[in-house]
């Protein structure tokens, strides 16, 4: 992802966003004196890179004298910004490689350590940081550092962790009466930001870009984008909100606001997994989550990348389909439509407590003592008297119910499946989830 | 390092020391004194001497059909509060149903395959995540079952060992060659909701027995019956 960032002395912010939004509409504030914008939509306008770049330049050049970057990705962009360098596609890598490591300290929870960690190992510039092998670096030193390690070898990790919802979380305050200063308007939003950040977490979610809008009583409305460093808590919103109204209601602002601010609203326009990398670098996790996500990837470097899963509920019909599996630390993919459709002859609850990954073979009897055949829709020869699992004892079946007839993929001749599943309880107490399919018998699952 | 070294039986494997020496980055483990108790499901609260998972004790779950949902019904309200739970050496866990019981997946690790290194690869879980879950392989020796359990009462972590699943037949021998703090078995369970041919399975039954060394007395029992709110149906 090629990514444009643009950097300027901090003191002049709100006419120079607004001059820059024009060219570029996309544009993220990720601190003050500091704009990203992804450069796919302004270089197809304007032609090329560096003519979104001299757009961009000459969109403020009677304001302020900006410094323009491009690389592939953020964290580069906004170190190539401070250079005036536009890096070519593909040399990221290579022209992060030759920055100190302390650039990476800002991302980090403990500031400087982390730098004095590295040049203690004799590592001193990003480029010795990138060629240590990503598992080496996992298992040592866990996934924050593993991030850190992503961007130092000049990969943009966010995109892949994007989530696409339906209904993204929005939470707006009224202010009565209404905020003529900033420091009263960010009171209000001190409240609003503690609830927003709540309501993320009890989602499982965590917000790494957030649009704040803001209205005034005569309708004036002020939106911006902030992309987080890391991701956002209630502080960080906070301190978002401040510079985003510092601009506007200042006096010397053009478009300053005839009068006093009525509502804010915080819209978390991108947002992460908890799950995901990101949360396990910054401040909104607890003691514990750090705790447990710094033991899970000791595992992970003990017995090997994939050893250690976390699991998603994902559309589908039998148990075993209706589950993912994700190594844990990897981005989650995004929930899919299918996932919340309904699955004609998926199973009714309750679910059984045990799925085999591979189902075992069972041999199922009538009262006779044949085994019983399902006929093409779901008939049985016979009442279902035995069962047997694995060559193990035979069981008497107590009762039985079904089927749920399944006929998948009926388009596709090589991928066409049809299966019949029976719930079947033995003498014994045990349920199991039976499926049938070409006159075999398989347990796929115990009701245990 | 110096808090294991001072735990000889656990020094003395080389595997577990090799941990220790690769965990130097690790925090000590911070308990809150204030839950040394983890709150369970109402239902289970009277077969407990502690009215709770006590922390760094040793809970064996009797083999019997059953087991692994008790096993889910005593993991679903500590992770409702928090907590984070790992499930060691059953890739039979059936997701769909730990969801059901109210168990946030978020906070759930699964390692289905540990092979070799189970035994060092729990301890190494029960140094940082809350409650593990462990489904000890048949070559689970006794002095490895009483490291684990020593470990669990070092790091304030709950070890639930619950019966392996590689077949639907229960063996007679137990899975676990120590006696752990708590034993829960499934004495009766009763599935209801279908006759030949019809319906489906909808309620069902349990009754459970505690006994164990931390009990004092006579075993405890408890009834429980589970019908459509507890499989949270949402639809």
């Amino acid at each position: 992802m090629r990514v444009i960032a643009i950097a300027w002395d901090a003191p002049e912010q709100e006419a120079v966003i607004t001059a820059l939004t024009a060219v570029a509409p996309r544009l993220e504030v990720t601190a003050p004196g500091l704009c990203i914008v992804p450069a796919q939509g302004p270089t197809r306008f304007y032609g090329s890179e560096a003519a979104a770049c001299t757009q961009l330049r000459n969109a403020v050049v009677s304001l302020v004298d900006v410094q323009v970057g491009v690389a592939d990705s953020r964290f580069a962009a906004a170190l190539a910004a401070q250079r005036n360098r536009c890096v070519a596609p593909g040399k990221t890598r290579e022209f992060l490689s030759r920055f100190p490591v302390s650039v990476l300290d800002p991302l980090m929870d403990d500031k400087s350590e982390f730098s004095d960690l590295l040049q203690r190992l004799g590592l001193h510039t990003l480029g010795a940081f990138a060629e240590l092998p990503v598992d080496a670096v996992m298992a040592r030193f866990g996934r924050h550092v593993a991030h850190a390690h992503r961007l130092a070898r000049g990969e943009q990790p966010t995109p892949l962790i994007l989530h696409v919802l339906a209904d993204p979380p929005t939470l707006t305050t009224e202010l009565d009466p209404p905020a003529e200063r900033v420091d009263i308007a960010a009171f209000a939003g001190r409240a609003l930001a503690a609830d927003f950040i709540e309501h993320l977490t009890k989602r499982g979610l965590a917000c790494t870009r957030l649009r704040i809008d803001a209205e005034t009583e005569h309708g004036e409305e002020l939106t911006r984008l902030w992309r987080a460093i890391t991701v956002f808590d209630a502080e960080t919103i906070v301190e978002r909100l401040r510079w985003q109204l510092d601009g506007w209601l200042s006096d010397a602002s053009p478009t300053r606001p005839t009068s006093g601010i009525t509502l804010l609203r915080l819209h978390a326009d991108e947002v992460a997994g908890s799950g995901d990398l990101q949360l396990g670098l910054w401040g909104e996790m607890s003691a514990v989550d750090r705790r447990a996500a710094r033991g899970l990837d000791r595992i992970r470097g003990l017995l090997g990348p994939d050893s250690v899963l976390t699991a998603l509920v994902r559309g589908g019909r039998s148990p075993a389909e209706q589950v993912q599996f994700v190594p844990w630390g990897e981005p989650t993919p995004p929930p899919n439509k299918s996932d919340s459709s309904p699955w004609p002859g998926c199973l009714p609850s309750p679910a059984p407590a045990l799925v085999y990954p591979t189902p075992l073979p069972a041999v199922v009897t009538g009262p006779s003592g044949t085994p019983v055949h399902c006929s093409g829709r779901g008939l049985l020869d016979s009442p279902i008297a035995t069962l047997r699992i694995c060559q193990g004892p035979t069981n008497t079946v107590d009762t039985w119910a079904g089927p749920w007839l399944s006929d998948e993929r009926w388009w596709d001749r090589r991928a066409h499946r049809r299966r019949a599943r029976f719930q079947l309880v033995t003498t014994d107490h045990a349920a199991y989830l039976c499926v049938v399919e070409q006159g075999e018998w398989w347990i796929e699952a115990t009701y245990d | 390092m110096s808090a294991l070294a001072a735990v000889p039986d656990l020094a003395e494997n080389p595997a577990m020391s090799a941990i220790s020496q690769a965990s130097d980055l690790r925090e000590s483990a911070v308990i809150d004194p204030g839950s040394r108790i983890l709150a369970v499901d109402s239902s289970l609260i009277e077969l407990l001497p502690d009215r709770g998972l006590r922390r760094g004790s040793t809970i064996a779950i009797g083999d019997t059909p059953g087991a692994m949902s008790l096993t889910l019904t005593l993991l679903a309200a500590p992770m409702d509060t928090g907590a984070w739970a790992a499930v060691m050496g059953l890739p039979e866990f059936g997701v769909i149903a730990a969801t059901d019981f109210g168990i946030p997946l978020h906070h759930l690790a699964l390692v289905p395959d540990p092979g070799d290194t189970w035994l060092e690869a729990t301890a190494a879980l029960l140094d940082s995540i809350d409650i593990v879950v462990l489904a000890p392989p048949r070559r689970c020796k006794a002095s490895d079952a009483r490291r684990l359990s020593a470990r669990a009462r070092q790091r304030g972590s709950v070890l639930i060992i619950c019966p392996p699943a590689h077949t639907p037949h229960r063996a007679n021998t137990p899975c676990w060659p120590e006696s752990a703090d708590i034993e829960l078995t499934v004495r009766d369970n009763e599935w209801q909701g279908m006759q030949c041919g019809h319906g489906r399975l909808r309620n069902r039954e349990l009754d459970i027995v505690a006994s164990g060394r931390r009990l004092a007395g006579p075993a405890r029992h408890a009834h429980l019956q589970w019908g459509q709110q507890q499989w949270n149906l949402g639809a």
